[in-house]
């Protein structure tokens, strides 16, 4: 099939994706955010859970602000433009409360700042608005690693169920925190097969490393990518919109969420990916995928990177006899352990848990070994598995007559295969990108 | 649309004859105008004001004999549009308003591709052109001495108005106050300095650049300072661009003796409006995909 190598422009995007594929009805939800909302609760898609909503001047003047989590909040307009009139709060404490950028507001502040809110002091047109409080999200540690301020999202262009192009967005100093390419915040591309950046485009320059960060731009594999394409699809499909923009992000707690919906996604998209939204469009227009999940599947297969054929999907084989590298604070110590999926759980000798200096927790399980039956203590252990960081709860039992002096048990083995006929190998494989996470 | 474009051919060729009248027409509108009291004003502003006025009666009369250059022998095919035209100016519709009638959908035609092609958008589609129109009635400094005004006067009062605790529409009642005693002082201070010919000035482009002055403000609120800056800059490009074209004696002339030109629009909008390509900015904005080729 032919298909057009010219990157998507605002006309080609106005007339022949936006005009044909998202009706009204659709677009003025998306540019609701408290319609949006709903309607992603109604769908049982996760979404930062909302705390308050504020339709007129009454029901900010009955409102309890003592029952606002101390753990902060996000109050937003329904219908604000650019981010505008967006308050986080990192605490609040009954009647007063602390934002992000360190200003200190009263109960009777923020109502008044609410009352401007609903009057539409934000929205287009001054027109009136509602106002909501939203929980926090607390960004899943690999963001943090990546944006030490602010939050960073995902962007994925869904179209008709077809996740088709996707970019990271970092925040920086620049940016104030904000995930605005404008302002200067960082774009990257990424590849739809395994979910690793390819490159990294700031002010329109590409760059090797994050600024803020210190670290390489590419090759960055974003935690549950699976996950996050499915999540898009399936919102564009709930949505109503054809061709969507879906703004995702990773809470530490409770994974993937969807942070809003737009009908009119930027093109600046094509820059990070260096690829054409209007080829990708046009490949898979008409072609009548079913379900977001053999949608995710599709775009799997047609939007991969030339690099993504190095990526070993397949799960790591390893031997039964493997080292691993335990770390407790500053100590590291590596030891060659047992994989063991006959058992359940991982369990280490006593003494080096000891030496360690791991504390034992207060919890014991009930464990039934090959020695019988027995409550253990156990401890919380953090070790390395040929890259692969797993925490864990372990059992702590005297191993000092055994070889191995740990047993990883198959609940930590998720993602392993492992193969008695394997010889160890020398040291760790460096190679794999898949397993990398930095 | 390819019948369009046969329409537009054809017409075209039928009237491509050179024709000297357009020249002795751009004269009469050349021929200085009777002394106004002001002597600040210039000669050319003088003709330009005119335009948006009905001329006098002689003016008429060497209209209509200048149109009878190829309104004669009998309505045709080739000349109908020529004969409309005679028909209303001796019915009494002033030629003037003819011609800026009909200028209005070439000054939409340069907008419609400055946003489209070019990728530079102003406010809307009317905004520039109703702008074109309010400097050609005030002239071109008094029309940006009376807008700058307006427009720092109705910020100054939003500013203001934006901590009182009041409903929009009373609010807006109050910023509209405020501009125009604004507005007054501004038209006294000229009239006693003599900064500009106050004396002929309607309340109608006055009440234009209130329009353009509230969208204006509304650009403020609604995008950030560069988009707001730009989008400004290229619609007050876009006012004066019109303006320089409805104040060019050979092409109000032009106008009004070839009426069909107008025709060749129809194609030129439906070409525009069927290009998805990419605009002249978006080559600038998309430059890392085309330099480095899409996969």
């Amino acid at each position: 099939m032919a298909v057009s190598k010219t990157v998507l422009g605002m006309n080609a995007r106005n007339f022949l994706y936006i005009r044909p594929n998202n009706k009204p009805s659709a677009k003025r939800r998306a540019d609701d955010k408290l319609a949006t909302k709903k309607m992603l609760l109604a769908h049982d898609l996760p979404t930062p859970s909302l705390l308050a909503t504020f339709y007129t001047g009454q029901d900010v003047r009955k409102f309890d602000w003592t029952q606002l989590p101390k753990d902060g909040f996000a109050v937003k307009p329904a219908r604000g433009y650019g981010g505008g009139g967006i308050l986080v709060f990192k605490n609040w404490e009954g009647l007063t409360g602390t934002t992000v950028n360190g200003e200190t507001y009263t109960s009777k502040q923020l109502s008044s700042n609410i009352f401007d809110l609903l009057d539409g002091a934000f929205s287009l047109q001054y027109l009136p608005d509602k106002a909501f409080i939203e929980r926090l999200i607390a960004p899943h540690s690999f963001f943090k690693k990546i944006a030490p301020v602010g939050l960073t999202d995902i962007r994925v262009i869904v179209f008709h169920n077809i996740p088709v192009m996707a970019m990271m967005r970092i925040p920086t100093q620049q940016s104030e925190g904000k995930a605005n390419l404008q302002q200067g915040a960082i774009a990257t591309g990424i590849d739809m097969r395994t979910g690793i950046t390819s490159r990294a485009l700031f002010h329109n320059n590409f760059i090797k490393r994050l600024p803020d960060a210190k670290i390489k731009a590419s090759g960055i594999k974003i935690p549950d990518w699976d996950k996050l394409l499915l999540l898009a699809a399936r919102t564009q499909e709930a949505s109503g919109l054809g061709f969507a923009g879906v703004d995702l992000v990773v809470d530490a707690q409770k994974g993937p969420m969807v942070l809003e919906i737009n009908s009119r996604p930027g093109l600046k998209i094509q820059n990070a990916n260096l690829a054409s939204l209007r080829t990708r469009l046009e490949r898979v227009e008409g072609m009548d995928v079913p379900t977001p999940e053999r949608g995710v599947e599709v775009a799997k297969s047609l939007f991969a990177e030339s690099f993504s054929e190095k990526v070993k999907i397949v799960p790591k084989i390893l031997p039964v006899i493997y080292p691993v590298t335990i770390k407790y604070k500053d100590r590291i110590i590596t030891i060659t352990a047992k994989l063991d999926t006959g058992a359940y759980r991982t369990s280490i000798d006593t003494e080096l848990a000891k030496t360690l200096g791991i504390p034992f927790s207060e919890d014991k399980i009930y464990v039934k070994s090959a020695s019988g039956r027995a409550y253990r203590s156990t401890v919380q252990l953090t070790f390395e598995l040929t890259g692969k960081k797993i925490t864990t709860v372990s059992s702590v039992v005297d191993r000092s007559y055994m070889k191995y002096q740990m047993i990883v048990g198959r609940v930590d083995l998720k993602g392993f295969l492992i193969d008695p006929d394997l010889e160890q190998e020398e040291g760790e494989d460096l190679s794999d990108i898949e397993e990398r996470e930095e | 649309m390819r019948f369009f474009f046969l329409l537009t051919l054809l017409l075209l060729l039928a009237f491509s004859k050179p024709h000297v009248a357009a020249a002795q027409f751009a004269d009469l509108y050349a021929t200085p105008a009777p002394p106004s009291p002001t002597a600040s004003a210039s000669a050319k502003e003088k003709t330009v004001k005119q335009v948006t006025v009905p001329e006098a009666e002689q003016e008429k009369k060497v209209v209509l004999d200048l149109l009878n250059q190829r309104a004669t022998g009998g309505a045709n095919f080739k000349n109908f549009l020529p004969y409309a035209v005679v028909y209303a100016v001796k019915a009494g519709v002033p030629a003037n308003t003819i011609t800026l009638i009909l200028l209005l959908p070439f000054l939409a035609t340069i907008v419609v591709s400055f946003r489209y092609l070019i990728g530079f958008s102003g406010i809307g589609l009317l905004v520039p052109v109703a702008l074109s129109i309010t400097l050609l009635a005030t002239g071109i400094t008094p029309g940006f001495i009376l807008l700058a005004a307006i427009l720092l006067s109705s910020l100054f009062s939003r500013f203001i108005l934006k901590r009182i605790r009041i409903m929009q529409m009373p609010k807006m009642a109050l910023s509209m106050f405020v501009v125009s005693v604004f507005v007054v002082c501004i038209l006294t201070a000229s009239a006693v300095f003599g900064i500009f010919d106050v004396t002929s000035l309607s309340i109608f482009p006055i009440l234009l650049l209130l329009i353009l002055s509230d969208r204006i403000n509304a650009l403020f609120m609604e995008r950030d300072l560069q988009e707001t800056l730009l989008t400004i800059a290229v619609t007050l490009l876009l006012g004066v661009l019109g303006f320089v074209i409805l104040s060019l004696d050979e092409v109000r002339a032009f106008v009004l003796l070839y009426p069909e030109i107008i025709f060749l629009l129809i194609p030129i909008n439906i070409l525009i409006g069927r290009y998805f390509g990419l605009r002249v900015t978006e080559y600038i904005k998309f430059q890392p995909v085309i330099k480095h080729g899409s996969k």
